[in-house]
């Protein structure tokens, strides 16, 4: 168990460290350069066409690989559920829109096949990549390094470790929302009083359940979420301003 | 030198205690029962104002919003780490028991504490801000604490005086313990009976790997029976004992993992609704109309139903000046939670759970509230529990269910009922 340790991202000290990792492994998410390189290499033993298209699966894999050992299997799979659902609706949504605007989207069919494939594992990989990102590094540790550093890093560092903690909290309040969301409405995604509507009618309703849904969700998300920054704020500058007369006053 | 004072102010509304509390701290705390336009215009405000930092320990209007941080034990090394160099777990463990606070929750994520054991907390923490805060804001300091707890606060209260810093507390009218003017009401409600059925039901909590390890726990209702019980009753115990796990149980979003827990009303309805502790968020930062049409969007006659409810009761409260203002669309905390139960009565379920119903309400409008609840509830054959701590609600409950901790993971589950109905 503790071989794994070794291998465990958010252990790696100090913070400044893990964070470089974190960047470097994450490259291939932001830039085409890391898949180009793969393919490079792999183009010596396979079609070109088919090394481009296997390197993108291989850098998703390897980003898994990398968060598995922090993550532990059991949250690993919460993650990776929702990393399919949601990279399978963002696909399946592209390709419909693709289809039915063909005119906005001015590619040929097989650079856009390629193009949502790189999209569909992207996803796939963003998702247990940030959220193994955010989860790693704790607010408070990084506020306390930062009492060391000169004023303009101080201000940066700030403003990264209040985004952190606004991130981290995100998690919180979709967890709470589910619950309240089970509460009202056991079956998730169907509304519970439907009434004596026929067949269409019941559809038509849905449809429109369903919309205002999406939208209560993302203004109750924001709402909840932003709720306790100016809190945070405040709190984030106190204890900074602590540590630091504390720090100045010990030398 | 300061001379410490000892304040302590009411208010009516939970509106006007946030209002005072903002004005205290200089800290922007949103009134989400306004809704999301007047919430996005408040946020605007704060951002484009000029921030001064209040250096003051505080037990903000809802406990969890002054504890930023993931976990109780970084919250307690966060605020020692100025008077302390590297402060131990030792150390945290020491502040967390010496508030009644089992060391094992030091690694648990702040939002699954109870409401008590987040104000346990909190104390934790103004104790540990003691020496360099300017002074101790509290509100509603006392509201999630069992009475058996108290002491701590005037533990906290001692401490704080004896540094010559003051103390400031601000509460709601009628709080138990600051304005005890309790009404001398005669709340008569003809009980209704329904079955409740408690079969050993068992929750367990899986291991937390990520970011910080926190071990497995299960909770099991040890208790084994089937009871008429009179309504409305009270469901009650200590603080962090798990009634908010048994109403979650009772309305199915809590999973049972082993044995079962049901209800049957005499109508033959089996289904159970709950109205959190967090009533605000329960609405989804929504307006209670919007909340109620978007409910029944598919269903006009319970939409209808519903209505008719909020209005019936909301006219209960006419001499409510915050209500009256609702033609211009402010809205308060008590029109939403009216709004919710008005929602869970349309529903006609066999029972409904108000989890701590008093929070954020002046002792008056909590007890008329829940007086006309119950009322209109038992018109209907809906039974009504109330989730709380609170020794007021006696008042109120034909029987109560008492939950006891036998050990870390065993609750009993106690029943009786009051004779004098």
């Amino acid at each position: 168990m503790n071989r794994l340790n070794f291998f465990k991202i958010h252990l790696v000290k100090p913070f400044w460290l893990r964070f470089i990792i974190f960047i470097i492994v994450g490259l291939p998410l932001f830039s085409n350069f890391p898949a180009l390189f793969i393919s490079q290499i792999l183009s010596k033993f396979f079609n070109p066409e088919f090394a481009l298209i296997i390197s993108y699966p291989l850098i998703s894999f390897f980003i898994w690989l990398f968060c598995l050992p922090s993550l532990g299997l059991n949250k690993f799979l919460d993650y990776m559920s929702a990393a399919f659902l949601m990279a399978l609706t963002t696909v399946i949504t592209s390709s419909l829109l693709q289809n039915l605007f063909p005119f906005i989207f001015m590619e040929n069919a097989y650079a856009a096949s390629v193009r949502l494939l790189r999209l569909y594992f992207n996803v796939l990989a963003v998702f247990p990549w940030s959220l193994t990102f955010i989860n790693s590094f704790s607010p408070d540790s990084i506020i306390n390094a930062l009492t060391q550093l000169r004023t303009p890093f101080r201000e940066a560092g700030l403003h990264f470790a209040l985004a952190l903690r606004v991130f981290q909290h995100v998690g919180t309040v979709v967890s709470k929302l589910l619950l309240i969301w089970k509460e009202r409405y056991p079956s998730l995604l169907v509304m519970r009083h439907t009434g004596e509507n026929k067949k269409l009618k019941f559809i038509f309703a849905w449809v429109r359940w369903l919309a205002y849904s999406v939208i209560d969700w993302v203004y109750a998300s924001i709402i909840l979420t932003f709720e306790p920054i100016p809190a945070m704020v405040n709190e984030f500058e106190i204890l900074s301003e602590r540590n630091k007369k504390n720090d100045f006053s010990e030398k | 030198m300061n001379s410490a004072t000892y304040n302590i102010y009411t208010f009516d509304t939970f509106e006007k205690l946030v209002d005072r509390f903002v004005a205290s701290t200089g800290l922007y705390f949103p009134k989400l029962s306004e809704g999301k336009d007047s919430f996005f215009k408040g946020f605007y405000n704060w951002l484009s104002a000029e921030k001064k930092n209040s250096n003051f320990a505080l037990i903000a209007p809802e406990p969890s919003q002054a504890l930023s941080l993931p976990n109780p034990a970084q919250v307690l090394y966060s605020a020692l780490k100025p008077v302390i160099n590297s402060p131990s777990e030792d150390c945290i463990f020491e502040y967390l028991y010496k508030y009644g606070l089992d060391p094992s929750i030091s690694t648990q994520p702040i939002t699954t504490l109870s409401g008590g054991e987040m104000l346990l907390l909190n104390y934790a923490k103004a104790e540990a801000q003691a020496d360099y805060a300017e002074r101790f804001i509290a509100s509603n300091p006392i509201f999630w604490l069992n009475s058996s707890r108290y002491h701590y606060w005037l533990n906290l209260k001692e401490l704080y005086s004896s540094k010559q810093k003051s103390i400031d507390v601000i509460v709601l009218n009628g709080d138990t313990y600051f304005d005890n003017t309790d009404s001398e009401n005669d709340f008569n409600i003809k009980p209704l009976e329904f079955k409740l059925s408690i079969q050993e039901p068992k929750v367990c909590f899986p291991e937390i790997r990520f970011p910080i390890y926190h071990a497995a726990r299960a909770i099991s209702y040890k208790c084994h029976k089937e009871i008429i019980v009179k309504s409305p009753f009270l469901i009650t115990g200590d603080n962090g004992v798990g009634k908010s796990i048994f109403s979650g149980m009772l309305s199915s979003i809590v999973d049972i993992n082993s044995g079962n827990l049901s209800v049957e009303a005499i109508n033959g309805a089996a289904s159970c609704r709950l109205v959190f502790q967090e009533a605000v968020s329960q609405c989804f930062a929504l307006t209670p109309e919007i909340l109620i049409s978007g409910v029944f969007c598919a269903d006009y006659e319970k939409k209808l139903l519903a209505q008719n409810f909020f209005q019936r009761l909301i006219s209960e409260f006419n001499n409510h000046e915050e209500l009256q203002m609702s033609d211009n669309n402010i809205y308060t905390l008590l029109s939403l939670k009216i709004a919710l139960i008005a929602e869970r009565l349309a529903d006609k379920p066999a029972l409904l759970l108000l989890d701590e119903p008093g929070w954020g309400l002046s002792c008056k409008d909590a007890q008329l509230l829940v007086y006309k609840v119950a009322l209109l509830a038992h018109e209907l054959g809906i039974a009504l529990g109330i989730v709380s701590h609170q020794p007021t609600w006696h008042k109120f409950a034909a029987s109560k269910l008492t939950l006891k901790r036998l050990s870390q993971n065993e609750v009993d589950i106690e029943y009786e009922s009051f004779k004098f109905f």
